[in-house]
């Protein structure tokens, strides 16, 4: 797969991103990836660190929502960069993941914005033709 | 939307008629011209959104820098009633309190020449900014936070950023009353124990001003502003603290909709009636982060005054 596992969508004032997946754990993926690689250059990201991810939602946006701003959690109160991503379970309520990645260090990563918050905002989560499509607007 | 649905009150004053779910009409303080560019990006449409919620008072407005924002537009204004009205984690936004502080010196621009590209570089390094940059002050403890969260701007004086002087000059003297430490959750006290002395990323500055031109000198003279003076703003919030009460409430308050019979044109405008259990909760942790702001703006202020 050529490219980026993401778009970029314009918006006025903030950033959002267009992901998809067959299943809703690629999807999940796609999008914490997304995350990271708008705000750092994640070619100089090793894979050093592993981190257990546990996360629980009301319904699917909240699930999707509150996994994107755990990592965001992470990165600013543990200085966390992750590259890579695995869904191990997953429900609509709840989900259970790895990350892999390493704490941010100056001197190495190239850091372009930072993300303050994923939002609620025009959230788009559905399913067309067996694609899981969503849209989600990032605060910067 | 376009013009033909507005109905213009004077030249920089166009009205949306309420109709469907609206409960007040909307109103937005712009020109013709300004309006090319707000009708093109659909912030009306978060006018008429916010003019749907319960209680709201007279009209949803909008100020001439209105834009597409998170359920209310940037630059959107509501009034909702005490006690039949709602409060919105939306509405007030994620970065709770974040505001403008502006700063007089009797400083000249004569005074700074030849010297800026110093006093920018001493800014930079006295004032963290970027990002996940730590404070200019040492980690708080829980307890000290705890007392940033009630004290507000008055907490940093008393450690010794500023004077008494500048809390008349303050919103709210530098703290909302109302706090309540005990409302807010751990992940955000988490977030907030680094950032206090920190401006933030984004649409946040700190800027060195000169006065330009007085247009009425004696609400001037009153400012003890000057042709030629030199004054500094600073635009910030309450960074990662602030952020995460909003994230919080915003699900508390999207659990409790159901209750409350609510139907939300978007979900960022979730909301609960003032007089509630959330909305209440929601007030107490709202006024922490507001005073969190204000602490963090009074100590920058502080120390861009020393530097300077």
């Amino acid at each position: 797969m050529g490219g980026k596992p993401y778009k970029i969508i314009n918006h006025t004032a903030d950033v959002g991103i267009r992901v998809q997946g067959k299943t809703l754990p690629l999807l999940f993926e796609r999008s914490a990836y997304a995350l990271f690689d708008i705000m750092v250059n994640l070619r100089d990201v090793k894979k050093e660190t592993e981190e257990t991810i546990l996360i629980e939602g009301f319904d699917l946006p909240e699930l999707l929502v509150s996994w994107l701003n755990h990592f965001l959690f992470l990165r600013e109160t543990r200085s966390f960069l992750f590259r890579k991503f695995r869904v191990h379970e997953f429900h609509d309520t709840s989900l259970r993941a790895t990350a892999w990645g390493e704490r941010f260090d100056p001197e190495r990563h190239e850091f372009y914005r930072e993300i303050k918050a994923a939002t609620y905002h025009n959230l788009l989560l559905r399913e067309r033709r067996g694609l899981w499509q969503a849209e989600i607007i990032l605060d910067i | 939307m376009d013009f033909s649905e507005l109905k213009k009150i004077d030249e920089y004053l166009y009205e949306i008629p309420q109709h469907g779910a609206m409960r007040v009409p909307g109103r937005i303080f712009a020109d013709r011209i300004l309006l090319q560019d707000i009708l093109a990006d659909r912030s009306p449409d978060q006018v008429m959104n916010v003019a749907t919620l319960p209680g709201i008072v007279k009209h949803s407005l909008a100020m001439p820098d209105m834009h597409w924002g998170y359920g209310f537009p940037i630059g959107g204004v509501a009034a909702t009633d005490l006690y039949k009205g709602v409060i919105s984690p939306g509405g007030v936004g994620y970065d709770i309190n974040c505001g403008v502080r502006l700063i007089r010196t009797d400083l000249h621009d004569r005074d700074l020449k030849g010297k800026m590209r110093d006093l920018v570089t001493a800014l930079f390094r006295d004032i963290p900014c970027g990002v996940g940059s730590h404070g200019a002050i040492r980690r708080l403890t829980p307890s000290e936070e705890e007392k940033v969260m009630v004290e507000g701007a008055i907490w940093a004086i008393r450690q010794g950023y500023g004077t008494q002087e500048g809390l008349e000059f303050t919103e709210e003297q530098g703290a909302l009353a109302g706090a309540d430490p005990a409302k807010v959750g751990d992940r955000a006290r988490e977030r907030g124990l680094n950032q206090l002395g920190t401006l933030g990323s984004g649409n946040h500055f700190l800027e060195i001003q000169r006065v330009e031109e007085i247009f009425d000198p004696s609400a001037a003279e009153a400012f003890g502003l000057f042709q030629g003076g030199i004054t500094l703003m600073i635009h910030s919030g309450s960074r990662g603290f602030g952020y995460q009460i909003c994230d919080d409430y915003l699900k508390v308050m999207a659990h409790a909709a159901s209750r409350y019979d609510f139907t939300l044109p978007d979900r960022q405008l979730a909301c609960a009636p003032i007089d509630s259990p959330e909305g209440r909760d929601y007030f107490a942790a709202m006024a922490c982060a507001a005073n969190f702001a204000w602490a963090n703006r009074q100590i920058m202020m502080h120390l861009a005054v020393e530097t300077i």
